[in-house]
């Protein structure tokens, strides 16, 4: 079983690594350091741990380290940290304020995200979005120094096993 | 009015029993009908990564990734045990009792199964076994007793039917509990059990089961017909018995479809909830949405003990139905000779709607693209499919230039696509049916690379059938070329030199001296439609198959710091620069016209222009003649002055161009003199030298060339002590095809005097090129070729001898460090009679040699070391 595992995370981490060399430049005066540690709470202390295994109802930190390495101050920053499938964001756990949530990673709003439907009558009615539909969150950074570094994070739960009742 | 108030009974009756049947329904049956899995099986891997956009001081955009990061999802064991049931069963008989054990959790699991009877009941059953049941249709599918549900994947159902006999012993009301449980094989917290109710019945006894033509078919298919098979196994007759089964949703019935095993071929009517059909005693009511909304219904007068028979009926399979179990069960209810009975429910007949898959990927045209860039295209894939599907998405064969890489992105753009389903393969995620996702294809252009049209393809597949795949072709028409334009002095529009070059004639044409240095303004406009950068070259070769220039030549580039670049650096698209090319040409250079060609390239995108200049060398005309001389002569002797006429400019003189006369002249009466040159550039005058009186017997002079004359003055023989004589040559220069002005006359004056004594001297160098004092080769009188190098030291011999027949006195030879050269070595330094002087080393200055007296005949040799600065 652990055999297969590691089998199937290196065939998933090459194929990553095969479509990757456009993103990544070595010379990229910015670089992003992106960590996930499985919380789980005991007697109201956090203990974390290495997220590489999780159970579904598990809760991953992710924090994703944004650093200047140019010798020069950036502008205009803007982190993003996708909320992968499989996974639910937890409300309230994104961190610096300021974060951003959308549903199709071009159009953002602030959390609570809405969303206009019709009721049954017809008419138009705001809804809340249901978190497990969340897939990015944006924090604007704004400048960063040369040299400077900041961190955006954002816990998740590993989506539990449901059955959906199908009707009759 | 009689038969309006009798069905206003009978729907108020129907009424109550469909709410009933409708809450057992959610009671007993909601929580084991679906099969959908909502996310993470266990081994699905859960990757992330992170991205930035941010500019940078010139307001540039970037974007960065980070590593990715992977959480593997780890199996938890879940399950639901459905349902219990209860069951009449005559004296003697077999209770049958179906269930469904639907694994709930997120990997393969096993159940182990277990059937006890409980206590606390009034009999025990015999013959307890568990048999598979995996149609469905509450019927053992063989007699081989099971005790676990095998390997069930993640989401699957197995059924299962629980039977155990009632001792004939037992009498009506007699009742015996059974208890069926299950635990996870991988979690054994994991627990489950359903406790069924047998009670003993001995009036009839009516059981009912229910089951479908095909386990599974596709959305649309059918028709498939169901069953409902029943049969008395009590000691009465049934009567009154009727049979409800609510057509489920996605199921349609299909009209006249229904027969009873009585009546045989006997079309059942659907319409009507009152007609008899059938003979005698055995008729049967059958309706199709009448009786109940929704179902069909039919009632059958009576089942005597021991009879079987069945109730069929035809359905269809509904367009557009996601994959599913549509799991139907019957309802039944009868009079068993005593009392009514029921309702019951049959067992569940499931019927597995099939996933279709199918997809459409469409694939986009981009018109143009910059060198370099990257171009991104769209391409919007739909699941046309009836469920939820994953497609896989590769990148196949391509016509992009080499060096094109293609990236996958999720639908925003920016992030790598990734793999969901951990086969390694990126992925666009669970996709709805209906629901449509774009996949992000951007190809980074090689920079060097234009042309086209280029297409690359890409494969979406389905990840629930393999071999349901589409393909989409991205085409991009064309990369547009990067250009350049090299113009002379200002920018674009209306330049010279505008458009592409090299032109045919020159553009500017600068005019300069030999030893000058001229200054070109060349402006570089970038016309692509993006930054570029140049690098800057120069060359006589329009093609620049070879950067050449002229020996001696050299040409630096310079921006407007007048820094010396090799490239423009960054070039805004639509922007220019002007740089300048200062063109040094070397002294002594000949007159003449050079084109030169100026280049603008990108090392980037290898975008070009070339642009003609031309450099007019000015004609400069120049002889000298140098150096006078002195010397002493007794009367009736000779002496022999050497001197170096030299071409300075840049023009050969004394040949077809020009004459140039060597004429002489003495100031005193009776002296003679003659001009010779030194014909086998021996360095002293011999008898192979002739004489000469131009240059045109030499072959002319060319430009930087010299030639050596030698004047031989004669004095009179009775010339007085004392008397001086200045021999005048002079080089006289007249044009013959030439038109320039002819350079000035250049004479050289020799002073001779009558001595009695007579003393000559001669000067010869060599090479010491480390300056140890030690000359490198012997002393010569010839001009020195090679190792006259800064640095190295120059020896000089300096050979002091009286002729005459009396002794000289006072001799004292004074010398110099010629220019450009200081003292070294002094100690090196000698005479081989008196006393010698020298410079410091280092330093510039007089070598004085006081040798005193030299007999007839006698020499007195110096020597002494300069170094070239």
């Amino acid at each position: 079983m652990h055999r297969h595992i590691s089998r199937t995370l290196a065939t998933a981490l090459l194929a990553l690594a095969m479509f990757a060399p456009a993103a990544a430049h070595a010379s990229d005066p910015v670089h992003v350091a992106l960590s996930a540690q499985r919380v789980t709470t005991q007697n109201g202390h956090e203990t974390f741990a290495p997220a590489d295994k999780a159970r579904p109802g598990e809760v991953i930190e992710y924090r994703a380290t944004y650093r200047n390495d140019s010798p020069s101050p950036i502008h205009e920053l803007i982190a993003t940290l996708p909320i992968p499938n499989g996974v639910e964001y937890l409300p309230a756990t994104a961190a610096p304020a300021g974060v951003q949530a959308s549903t199709d990673g071009r159009h953002y709003a602030s959390i609570p995200l809405t969303r206009t439907v019709r009721d049954a009558n017809g008419r138009e009615v705001q809804r809340d979005v249901p978190l497990a539909e969340y897939r990015w969150l944006r924090w604007s950074i704004g400048g960063l120094d040369a040299k400077q570094s900041r961190t955006v994070a954002a816990r998740v739960r590993v989506a539990s096993s449901q059955v959906a009742a199908l009707s009759r | 009015m009689n038969s309006a108030k009798s069905a206003g009974v009978i729907r108020r009756h129907l009424l109550a029993t469909v709410t009933a049947s409708v809450l057992a329904l959610t009671s007993s049956f909601a929580a084991f009908t679906g099969t959908a899995l909502a996310a993470s099986p266990a081994g699905t891997p859960i990757g992330n990564q992170a991205t930035a956009t941010y500019k940078d001081a010139s307001a540039t955009s970037y974007t960065v990734t980070s590593n990715v990061v992977t959480t593997i999802v780890q199996q938890v064991a879940s399950f639901t045990l459905t349902a219990p049931g209860t069951r009449n069963v005559s004296p003697g008989g077999q209770a049958v009792l179906p269930h469904v054990l639907t694994n709930t959790g997120n990997g393969s699991d096993a159940f182990p199964l277990t059937l006890v009877n409980l206590g606390g009941d009034n009999f025990d059953l015999t013959g307890l076994a568990i048999y598979a049941d995996a149609d469905g249709n509450g019927v053992p599918d063989n007699l081989t007793p099971i005790t676990t549900t095998g390997p069930l994947a993640a989401g699957a159902a197995f059924r299962f039917v629980i039977a155990g006999s009632v001792p004939g012993s037992q009498v009506g009301g007699d009742i015996a509990r059974v208890r069926i449980s299950a635990v996870s094989a991988f979690d054994g917290a994991q627990t489950g059990s359903n406790d069924d109710q047998i009670t003993v019945d001995g009036n009839a006894v009516l059981s009912v089961t229910k089951s479908i033509s095909s386990s599974s078919g596709a959305s649309p298919s059918g028709p498939y017909t169901y069953t409902l098979t029943y049969t008395n196994s009590g000691n009465a007759t049934a009567t009154g018995v009727r049979l409800t089964d609510l057509i489920p949703a996605g199921m349609s019935y299909v009209a006249g479809s229904a027969r009873w095993s009585v009546t045989g071929a006997t079309v059942l009517t659907d319409a009507d909830s009152t007609d008899a059909q059938g003979t005698g005693g055995n008729t049967i009511v059958f309706d199709q949405n009448v009786a109940t909304p929704g179902a069909v219904t039919a009632k059958i007068a009576q089942v005597p003990p021991g009879q079987s028979g069945n109730v069929t009926f035809t359905v269809n399979v509904n367009a557009g139905l996601a994959p599913q179990t549509i799991n139907n069960s019957a309802r039944f209810a009868y009079n068993d000779g005593a009392a009514n009975v029921g309702p019951f429910f049959t067992n569940l007949a499931p019927f597995t709607v099939n996933q279709a898959t199918s997809l459409t990927f469409a694939g986009q045209t981009v018109a143009s693209a910059l060198q370099g860039s990257v171009v991104t295209f769209t391409n919007t894939l739909t699941n046309t499919g009836n469920g939820t599907d994953v497609f896989d998405i590769t990148v196949g064969a391509s016509s992009f230039p080499a060096g094109t890489t293609f990236t996958l992105y999720q639908n925003n753009g920016s992030a790598l696509l990734t793999d969901s389903n951990g086969n390694g393969i990126p992925d666009t995620g669970p996709l709805a049916a209906g629901a449509s996702y774009n996949v992000i294809l951007k190809a980074q252009l090689p920079s060097g690379s234009t042309g086209g049209p280029y297409t690359v393809t890409k494969t979406a597949t389905s990840a629930t059938n393999p071999a349901t795949k589409a393909n989409a072709t991205d085409q991009l028409t064309a990369i547009a070329a990067n250009s350049v334009d090299l113009t002379a002095n200002s920018a674009l529009p209306g330049a010279p030199g505008a458009g592409p070059g090299p032109e045919a004639t020159f553009v500017i044409r600068n005019t300069t001296n030999p030893g000058t240095t001229t200054r070109f303004t060349l402006v570089v406009n970038n016309t692509s439609g993006q930054n570029d950068n140049y690098d800057l070259s120069v060359s006589t070769d329009s093609a620049f198959a070879a950067l050449t220039l002229p020996a001696g030549w050299s040409v630096v580039f310079r921006n407007g710091a007048n820094s010396v670049i090799t490239n423009t650096g960054v070039v805004a698209n639509g922007g220019n620069v002007t740089v300048f090319a200062d063109v040094t040409v070397p002294a002594g250079f000949a007159a003449g016209n050079t084109e030169l060609y100026f280049r603008s390239k990108s090392p980037v995108s290898a975008a070009t222009d070339r642009l003609h200049d031309q450099v007019g060398v000015n004609v400069i005309r120049s002889l000298t003649l140098v150096p006078n001389g002195s010397a002493q002569v007794i009367p009736g002797g000779f002496v022999v002055f050497s001197h170096q006429l030299t071409n300075t400019g840049n023009v050969t003189e004394g040949a077809a161009g020009s004459l140039v006369a060597l004429t002489r002249a003495d100031n005193q009466a009776g002296w003679s003199s003659a001009i010779y040159w030194d014909t086998n550039n021996s360095g002293v005058f011999d008898a192979g030298d002739q004489p000469i009186s131009n240059l045109t017997a030499f072959g002319g002079l060319a430009s930087g060339a010299s030639i050596r004359l030698f004047v031989q003055v004669f004095a009179p023989a009775g010339a007085p002590l004392g008397q001086i004589n200045t021999t005048s040559v002079t080089a006289t220069t007249s044009n013959l095809s030439y038109v320039s002005t002819v350079p000035a006359p250049v004479s050289a004056l020799d002073a001779t005097t009558i001595i009695n004594g007579e003393l000559t001297i001669v000067k010869k160098q060599a090479i010491d090129a480390d300056c140890n004092g030690v000359e490198d080769a012997a002393f010569t009188a010839v001009n020195l070729t090679t190792g006259a190098i800064p640095g190295a030291c120059l020896r000089y011999e300096i050979t002091v001898t009286n002729i005459g027949t009396t002794s000289v006195t006072n001799v004292v030879v004074n010398d110099a460090t010629p220019a450009n050269t200081v003292s070294s070595n002094a100690a090196a330094a000698s005479t081989t009679v008196g006393t010698i002087a020298v410079p410091a080393n280092g330093t510039a200055g007089t070598v004085t040699a006081t040798i005193g007296t030299l007999g007839p005949g006698q020499s007195a040799v110096i020597r002494f070391n300069v170094r070239i600065n």
